[in-house]
């Protein structure tokens, strides 16, 4: 007799369709920051294109792009790296309260550096940022970075895709 | 305008603007961002605690667009923020 618990049949059904669930546990701050303003379209399609890595990219940049959540336009990129998690949680969380943003990413870049991603409209992002750098010099180590693109080019676009980096515990 | 160091390929404009504290770089922030929204140009802002990097692109998006009158215009109201 097979067990049947729900968690179990949600994995594998994951697993048969090729997606491995391990690597969906992705980001520590879209899933612990609320973002409600995200459509489960445009989480699915994100984790997607993240485990996939590759082939399908293209596909995922054009859904990623054209799946902005509901009243969160704009192609605004909005960056910020601090010096360990805990400013970078707190970035994210500021950036997000802030103004009407995306948060995007969260990256684990090396030598205990963090950096997270928003994107939005302009005049959003700019808030955003700006919050964001506030919050995260009043913890730890602080802001080692900033960085605002107006107009990203598009061929910049795969490299704001969630990365397959798991989340160390 | 004449700290503006203008480049080429793509055409920009490229200025640093250096502070004594982070409060002193947040509120050039503060007044960039008003100008910005009044006059809706939002240049690439780069800054961390001390200093603060501005690139000001033509307003056109074209391939090989110029820079015109008002994008001049707006370096000089920049540079006028930090008087």
């Amino acid at each position: 007799m097979t067990s049947s618990s729900p968690r179990r049949n949600s994995k594998l059904s994951q697993s048969s369709k090729g997606v491995d669930p391990s690597a969906q546990i992705v980001d520590v701050l879209s899933e612990s920051v609320p973002s409600k303003k995200v459509p489960n379209k445009a989480k699915n399609s994100k984790s997607i294109s993240g485990i996939d890595g590759g082939s399908t990219n293209k596909n995922s940049i054009s859904s990623n792009t054209s799946s902005f959540p509901e009243g969160i336009n704009g192609i605004a990129l909005g960056m910020i790296e601090t010096r360990g998690l805990v400013p970078a949680i707190e970035a994210a969380d500021a950036m997000t309260k802030a103004a009407e943003v995306n948060l995007i990413s969260r990256e684990f870049v090396g030598g205990g550096y963090v950096s997270v991603l928003v994107r939005g409209e302009t005049g959003a992002v700019n808030a955003s940022v700006r919050a964001g750098a506030d919050a995260c010099e009043r913890v730890g180590d602080g802001l080692v970075a900033a960085h605002i693109i107006a107009r990203p080019h598009s061929e910049v676009e795969p490299v704001l895709q969630q990365s397959t980096a798991k989340r160390r515990l | 305008m004449h700290k503006w160091n203008k480049r080429s390929r793509p055409e920009r404009l490229e200025r640093r603007f250096e502070f004594s504290s982070y409060e002193m770089t947040r509120d050039f922030l503060d007044r960039l961002g008003e100008l910005s929204e009044k006059r809706k140009r939002f240049p690439d802002i780069s800054f961390g605690k001390n200093y603060v990097n501005l690139t000001l692109k033509p307003e056109s998006e074209e391939k090989e667009a110029q820079l015109t009158e008002s994008d001049v215009s707006f370096a000089s109201d920049i540079d006028n923020l930090n008087t």
